[in-house]
């Protein structure tokens, strides 16, 4: 039997031009940058941003999304996957953006940025877009294996390499979790494709061990990328030794990846998901709300609060999974499912934002400051010396906490909302209690800003295109704070494409 | 222009005015001149709504609707009614009082400062006129940063520990609102304060949820165990920051009281009412006795709004037609009496730097205008009939003392009525201390009297304190129908010991207010 | 299913059960007199005469990466070669060619960039 048949390979060129822009993109800047001379490589920046871009518009203007499967249900080519991809070449551009602010005052940090990020953002379209155990495999440890170079990437930096180190090893032990409950998942179901896991759920009968030890370990692997506790001790270590711009990429694109994948799995194997797991992932959620708000409490470095802040948003995202997961149960699929799932959609693209925004600030300020430049007490007085970039970043920030009029708080409110639409009132209760506490580290940040006045001289950064993308952000933020109806909308209706 | 969407201009005016500050008014001079502009055009904006109100219908009016989120079920929907219009008059009206009122003390990044204060007034007259419960929500929670910003960067020594605990002592409050707001939607299937009240919720359920609702209310008040942050808030915040803090935003919670938690949830009432009174009651008089010996005439100030307050909680539990109007009264009365309080002090503040009882004595000698302009205020404050402050106060404790909800009801108004008497204590005591006796201090002699900017801002004030106090009828009888609109299905709903609760009717009103507002025929 | 697998973990279990038994048993049983002689190095090589932790030059591993990497990549080639013929039958042997020719490109892409970053130096 041939192996592919032509002639869909063609139908499907349109729906796959995306992944192979990037790819060859990928693969271009990786000779660009091995045979340019090393005083011209900010061409490589310009590079990237057209590969991007390219990538952005193949997706944009390519054929409109099916629900058919691509390349023989290894891939699916619904609007979901369009949507994820479009954040994640988003986030790339602004990741790229913001490092090549600091590229121009520390070449140190530059160690084959521009091809690994590209990489990176394949890894993620194809793990947001995997139907098959495969591809899932292949597209998170795509993600991961330029991930963990990214991190551990700052020459001399012995934090960095201390950082990426710690993300190899946790990493690569996640991924034996993974692939060992892929094994036994594939051992139950006869066959990788989602669709066989479903018919085999559908046909459930006997023993369902195999199964649910085999999605159990699959879990442990998602949540280890996501960063729930009991599985986010690598978390303040590695976000707070990369650089600060790869950090921002990480706590963006690295999570709403992993999220895409099992909110995709989760619809997926549902009944089983919301059944005999449910009641652990629900107290593994609120445990990470309550516990990781409490230590960035206790943070003194932004970065590390903010590594601590993104485990807890982490738990909010989880109880719009839950809430996803707990329509199996009790026959709401109907009606509360699109709304959770979309909510945890708006909510990833909400929080992308405001991440990219501060982790932007923060890129901006850091590398004249030497070593100190991450603490929160060097933030004093930035908004006499830099305004604009000290109301971005206090944006960014109350968005964090969820406080009106910021996308974070209608993200959070679709969230609850879910949540007490589901039933779940007391974990929505735990969700509300969680954000609570996380206002005051929120703002913290803001009071240093505004009302303390300046201490020592410290040096800030500047740079223009870095100020105006998280400019840019900010105002996007409140945007969505007022009008978010037209995403939301558009959050729903692409869940529910999946769904079908 | 105006056309029917008058009610959006007086709201989103001042917002636009602080966009335009922040991007215009590098110069000082170009943002204070913008802010006042904006600041007078809204009050003037509010006049309109004034003129076009009807006083004869109590339900709302000038409503503006319009689609916002989940296919509509979700609005942007703006009304005013009796209680919300008077709010909403009070608002603008301070607005740009408190503008001129820091002309001269803001001189550090004016341009920020004018922004913060339109910001925050555009957010307070969003809550007062929101008619869908997330749109309240997000207005109410949107004053949060503006005041905060105001109190932790113009403020005084302790500035950042009072913005802070501000912030989170009322974030506390709203966030379980939020939780309880929510859990209404999903039974209402919108968001519209209408659907709300049509719902039926079991007690239960009312119990929680009237619960998380008073929490976030009882905050804002502040009422008695949860009123720390205020001292400290008022405190060190710049005189602006307090003006507004005590004319309007301390509303907020009495307001939301009375608009939300009572009706929605009445059930609840024949349970948290009488605590809620019995709160108030102990507020009225610990702030009072607290005021008594304060060294500092601000911080007396302040928990003498904790005081005046906790009579309009009374009034408002007491669920009779005249506590409420009170209440509503109170908030009027209590705004301007106490703001011109805090502008007072802040005249003195700007000339010596302390606000020390103990630092002043005998200023009558020296600044006599001032100290006739603040004997009146005072005068206003402790409730002197044909003042502002009798008004209130009188029709509360007529309508805690007739109250069928609240059990000893008349204990209570007793009670409450000797927070009355401390109130002339205190208040004379330090008017007494400060104006009267010799003039002890050498720095005290050569104290300039008002300044035509100080009597720019203070005669409005003035004015409104006597007009309210003189004639109250205007106001109450426009009140009176969104009262008995929203008093009567709650009181149609309340058992209180197996027997519907039953409110004596009294005479409307007006005439009640016309009675008492000459004094000489008070019998 | 479980059924099925019980002679595997019968079998396991006992392996377990007797490799621990041995050893427990050896630890009991057996008399235990160390001397220095007993210490020693036994017909297992010679005796370390200096500290084992010496640096191996970097580009030993490096190597070995590479290679690792170029000869796990060229196995894909077999099952194309396998394969080809039926491409050729189904008269899509220029789709196949232009398959192949897009993987080695990728694989010389990543032999150029080894090359020009100095993975192939030795100094």
């Amino acid at each position: 039997m041939p192996a592919v048949a032509d002639a869909s390979l063609t139908a499907q060129f349109g729906a796959l031009l995306p992944y192979l822009v990037v790819a060859g993109g990928g693969v271009l800047l990786l000779l660009a940058d091995a045979l340019s001379r090393a005083s011209r490589r900010d061409h490589l920046y310009l590079l990237t941003v057209a590969v991007l871009l390219g990538a952005l518009a193949a997706q944009l203007f390519g054929p409109a999304p099916e629900r058919t499967a691509l390349l023989r249900g290894m891939l699916g080519g619904e609007a979901y996957t369009q949507y994820f991809n479009l954040l994640f070449l988003g986030i790339a551009l602004l990741t790229a953006t913001f490092a090549t602010s600091v590229f121009e005052r520390a070449a140190r940090y530059r160690t084959d940025f521009y091809p690994l990020l590209v990489f990176a953002t394949l890894g993620m379209m194809i793990l947001a877009a995997a139907t098959d155990l495969l591809t899932l495999f292949l597209g998170l440890e795509t993600m991961s294996l330029a991930v963990y170079v990214l991190v551990g990437g700052q020459r001399g930096s012995l934090r960095a390499s201390e950082a990426g180190l710690k993300y190899l090893l946790l990493g690569a032990f996640a991924s034996a979790f993974l692939l060992f409950g892929m094994g036994l998942v594939y051992g139950w179901a006869g066959g990788t494709g989602y669709a066989d896991i479903a018919d085999g759920l559908r046909g459930a009968g006997g023993n369902l061990l195999l199964l649910r030890a085999g999605l159990g370990l699959m879990l442990v692997a998602f949540a280890f990328k996501i960063a729930i506790v009991p599985f986010h001790m690598w978390t303040p270590d590695v976000y707070d030794g990369a650089a600060s711009f790869v950090t921002g990429y990480m706590a963006t694109g690295v999570k709403a990846a992993a999220f895409a994948a099992l909110l995709r799995f989760c619809q997926l194997a549902l009944p089983e998901l919301g059944g005999f797991w449910w009641p652990l992932l629900a107290v593994l959620a609120v445990v990470t709300m309550i516990v990781a708000n409490l230590v960035a409490l206790a943070q003194d470095g932004i970065k590390r609060m903010l590594a601590w802040s993104s485990v807890a948003h982490a738990g909010y995202l989880m109880l719009g999974v839950l809430a996803l997961l707990a329509t199996g149960r009790q026959g709401l699929a109907a009606t509360v499912g699109p709304a959770s799932g979309g909510a945890v959609l708006f909510y990833l693209v909400a929080y992308s934002l405001m991440n990219l925004g501060a982790f932007g600030v923060i890129t901006l300020l850091g590398p004249d400051r030497g070593e100190e430049a991450d603490r929160i007490s060097g933030y004093a007085g930035l908004a006499r010396r830099q305004p604009l970039v000290a109301a971005s970043l206090a944006v960014c920030l109350l968005s964090l906490a969820g406080i009106p009029p910021t996308a974070g708080f209608m993200a959070k409110f679709y969230v609850f909302g879910a949540v007490v639409k589901a039933g779940l009132v007391p974990l929505a209760i735990w969700g509300v209690v969680a954000s609570l506490i996380s206002v005051y580290y929120y703002l913290r940040v803001i009071v240093v800003m505004y009302m303390q006045p300046a201490g020592e001289s410290i040096h800030d950064g500047r740079s223009w295109e870095t100020a105006f993308a998280t400019g840019l952000l900010a105002l996007l933020i409140l945007f969505l704070g007022v009008w978010p109806g037209g995403l939301q909308r558009l959050a729903e209706v692409t869940f529910r494409t999946l769904a079908g | 222009m105006l056309g029917s969407h008058i009610l959006s201009w007086v709201v989103f005016l001042p917002l636009v005015g602080a966009v335009a500050i922040l991007l215009t008014g590098r110069r000082a001079v170009v943002a204070r001149g913008l802010a006042m502009l904006v600041a007078v055009a809204d009050f003037a904006l509010s006049l309109v709504v004034l003129a076009r109100f009807d006083g004869a219908d109590g339900g709302d009016q000038l409503v503006e609707r319009a689609a916002w989120l989940a296919g509509g079920k979700i609005s942007y929907a703006i009304a005013v009614d009796g209680i919300s219009l008077f709010l909403v008059l009070l608002t603008t009206f301070l607005g740009p009082l408190v503008i001129l009122s820091c002309w001269r003390a803001i001189a550090d990044r004016v341009r920020e400062c004018m922004a913060f204060l339109l910001l925050l007034q555009a957010a307070m007259l969003g809550t007062f006129v929101a008619r869908d419960m997330l749109l309240f929500y997000v207005f109410w929670e949107s004053m949060l940063i503006p005041m905060s910003f105001i109190i932790g960067i113009w403020g005084g020594e302790r500035r950042i520990y009072a913005a802070v605990k501000f912030f989170l002592f009322t974030m506390v409050g709203s966030i379980f609102m939020l939780v309880a707001i929510l859990y209404c939607y999903f039974q209402a299937g919108s968001m519209a304060f209408s659907d709300f009240l049509a719902l039926q919720l079991p007690r239960a359920a009312q119990l929680w949820l009237f619960a998380a609702f008073a929490l976030a209310f009882a905050i804002k008040v502040p009422l008695f165990p949860l009123h720390t942050w205020l001292p400290d808030a008022h405190v060190e915040a710049p005189t602006a920051g307090s003006v507004i803090l005590a004319g309007v935003l301390l509303k907020m919670g009495t307001y939301g009281l009375l608009r939300f938690a009572i009706p929605l949830f009445p059930q609840a009432l024949t349970t948290f009412g009488p605590w809620l009174a019995v709160l108030s009651v102990i507020g009225i008089i610990y702030g009072a006795l607290v005021a008594l010996v304060q060294p500092d005439v601000k911080k007396l100030v302040a928990y003498s709004s904790v005081s005046h307050l906790g009579f309009v909680v009374l009034g408002t539990v007491s669920l009779t037609p005249e506590g409420i109007a009170g209440g509503i009264f109170q908030m009027l009365a209590h705004g301007l009496s106490t703001g011109a309080l805090f502008l007072l002090v802040g005249v003195i503040y700007e000339r010596r730097h302390t606000r020390l009882i103990e630092d002043f004595g005998g200023l009558a000698h020296a600044m006599p205008l001032y100290a006739s302009v603040f004997m009146f205020v005072t005068l206003a404050s402790v409730g002197l009939p044909g003042l502002c402050g009798f008004v209130g106060e009188f029709l509360i404790l007529t309508g805690t003392f007739r109250s069928a909800l609240l059990p000893h009801a008349r204990l209570l108004a007793v009670l409450a009525a000797t927070g009355v008497v401390l109130g002339a204590f205190y208040m004379l005591w330090m008017y007494q201390r400060v104006f009267f006796g010799p003039l002890r201090h050498e720095k005290n002699r050569g104290l300039a009297d008002l300044t035509p900017r100080e009597w720019a801002y203070l005669l409005p004030i003035l004015v409104g304190i006597l007009w309210l106090g003189v004639r109250p009828a205007p106001l109450l009888e426009r009140m009176q129908p969104a009262i008995e609109r929203l008093l009567g299905p709650v009181t149609r709903e309340l058992t209180v010991d197996r027997a519907p609760l039953q409110q004596a009717g009294g005479a409307r009103l007006g005439t009640v207010a016309l009675q008492v507002s000459d004094p000489l025929e008070v019998e | 299913m479980a059924g099925s697998m019980l002679p595997v973990f019968m079998v396991l279990g006992i392996a377990v059960v007797f490799a621990l038994a041995f050893l427990v048993l050896s630890r009991i049983l057996g008399p235990h007199r160390p001397s220095a002689l007993k210490t020693t190095t036994y017909e297992c090589g010679v005796p370390p005469r200096s500290s084992t932790e010496i640096r191996f030059f970097v580009r030993f591993f490096l190597i070995a990466l590479l290679f690792l990497l170029f000869d796990l990549e060229a196995v894909f080639i077999y099952p194309w070669v396998v394969l080809y013929d039926t491409f050729l039958a189904d008269g899509r042997a220029a789709f196949a060619l232009g398959e192949m020719a897009v993987f080695v490109g990728v694989l010389v892409a990543g032999y150029v960039y080894a090359w020009k970053k100095g993975g192939l130096d030795w100094q």
